[in-house]
């Protein structure tokens, strides 16, 4: 193993290592948070600091792997478009059930510091 | 509360890590039982094999040789028996009109733009599905089942009449199903044409040559294998899929004033 594939392995687990830190976050803060919305958004950091890092990882430690030849390739290729359509539909997603519990008034919005919908700031 | 919650989340990273531990295993000791049967063996010593071509079906997806090849007629009464399965939900809701002109109104304008950028990566995975499903895995029926994901993206995403306003109904799509269902026949039934005009032995469902027919159907196109008749069956049988969860989810699918109309006469029953 070279010096520069070495450099990439590392760089690899390291970043798979922040995804898992960001996954345990994550989880905590789903079992922690008071409101829907605020375990809303310990969801969306355990979703995107928790697949796209550890994906962004995997494909970073495939280029390093010389001796499995031209397949490293495919793999990274993989995890970068998996980086891609999660990056779109993770972030829609959320958005789209906060929008829905706010619109029908299902889940409780204590603690609240500042609504600005209901002031008229941004009707949409 | 706070034991049994433990109590889950210790036997849940127990599952995950004996798991990963059989897949760590897998590349030192042997897990699954070498021995295969002499069936089995046969499938995958013909499903593609050009040296014994009176037994081959040039598929390298022995899946699909099986399905559409080997056992082809069972395969045919299952699609009939999805098409039987639609048919009774329209018995069940006979008398029952489509509202078609109404306004589309979905989600917010993030969401739709999100589903547009996902929609054409769905059809072109779909497509791939059914029609290299003689290369690898997967086939008709997996390709169908992915390009209904579409459909239930736009119900939920765009509403159910935007479905319309593109120009679906239910009796159009059962039509499309049936006239596929035609296709198949036509495509099993070919051969036994052709023996019948050239006066030799033919069978029904018959793929490549056999030791008393010649009849086969085209193994290759260009230099791709096609499989022969289990190219077509499976294109025909994505639209076929497709169709028929289509219908069922138009029309099993609610409207949002409809549901408020079904949670009250519930509130009223208690």
């Amino acid at each position: 193993m070279s010096e520069l594939n070495l450099v990439f392995y590392g760089i690899g687990l390291g970043l798979i290592a922040i995804g898992s830190f960001f996954e345990v976050v994550g989880a905590i803060g789903v079992l922690k948070l008071p409101s829907f919305f605020l375990r809303l958004h310990a969801l969306t950091v355990s979703c995107i600091g928790g697949s796209i890092l550890p994906l962004l990882g995997v494909a970073i430690l495939a280029i390093g792997l010389e001796e499995m030849g031209s397949q490293r390739l495919f793999i990274t290729a993989i995890c970068l478009i998996s980086v891609f359509i999660i990056l779109i539909l993770a972030p829609s997603g959320s958005h789209s059930l906060a929008r829905a519990a706010y619109n029908s008034n299902t889940a409780p919005k204590q603690p609240l510091e500042y609504d600005a919908l209901s002031r008229g700031v941004n009707k949409d | 509360m706070i034991k049994r919650d433990v109590l889950v989340a210790f036997s849940l990273s127990l599952l995950v890590l004996s798991i990963s531990l059989i897949i760590w295993l897998e590349g030192y000791i042997r897990i699954a039982t070498p021995i295969i049967s002499s069936l089995g063996e046969s499938y995958l010593y013909y499903s593609y094999n050009p040296w014994y071509s009176n037994y081959t079906s040039f598929s390298l997806n022995v899946v699909s040789a099986i399905i559409w090849d080997y056992r082809g007629f069972d395969t045919f009464l299952e699609t009939t028996v999805l098409m039987a399965s639609i048919i009774a939900i329209y018995t069940l809701l006979r008398g029952f009109e489509e509202k078609v002109f109404l306004q589309p109104k979905g989600l917010s304008t993030i969401t739709k733009t999100a589903t547009k950028i996902v929609i054409p990566l769905i059809i072109a995975y779909a497509l791939a599905i059914a029609t290299h499903g003689q290369l690898t895995p997967g086939g008709g029926f997996q390709g169908g089942a992915t390009l209904a994901v579409i459909s239930s993206l736009i119900i939920a995403v765009y509403s159910l009449e935007f479905l319309y306003y593109m120009g679906y109904r239910s009796k159009r799509l059962v039509v499309i199903r049936g006239l596929c269902l035609i296709g198949l026949i036509i495509v099993a039934i070919t051969p036994l044409l052709i023996g019948f005009i050239l006066n030799t032995k033919s069978y029904i469902f018959q793929n490549m040559s056999k030791e008393d027919s010649f009849i086969s159907m085209p193994s290759f196109l260009f230099d791709a294998p096609l499989a022969g008749s289990i190219f077509f069956y499976n294109v025909f049988e994505l639209l076929i899929v497709f169709t028929g969860l289509t219908t069922a989810l138009m029309l099993l699918s609610l409207r949002d004033v409809e549901l408020k109309k079904a949670f009250e006469v519930r509130e009223v029953y208690e």
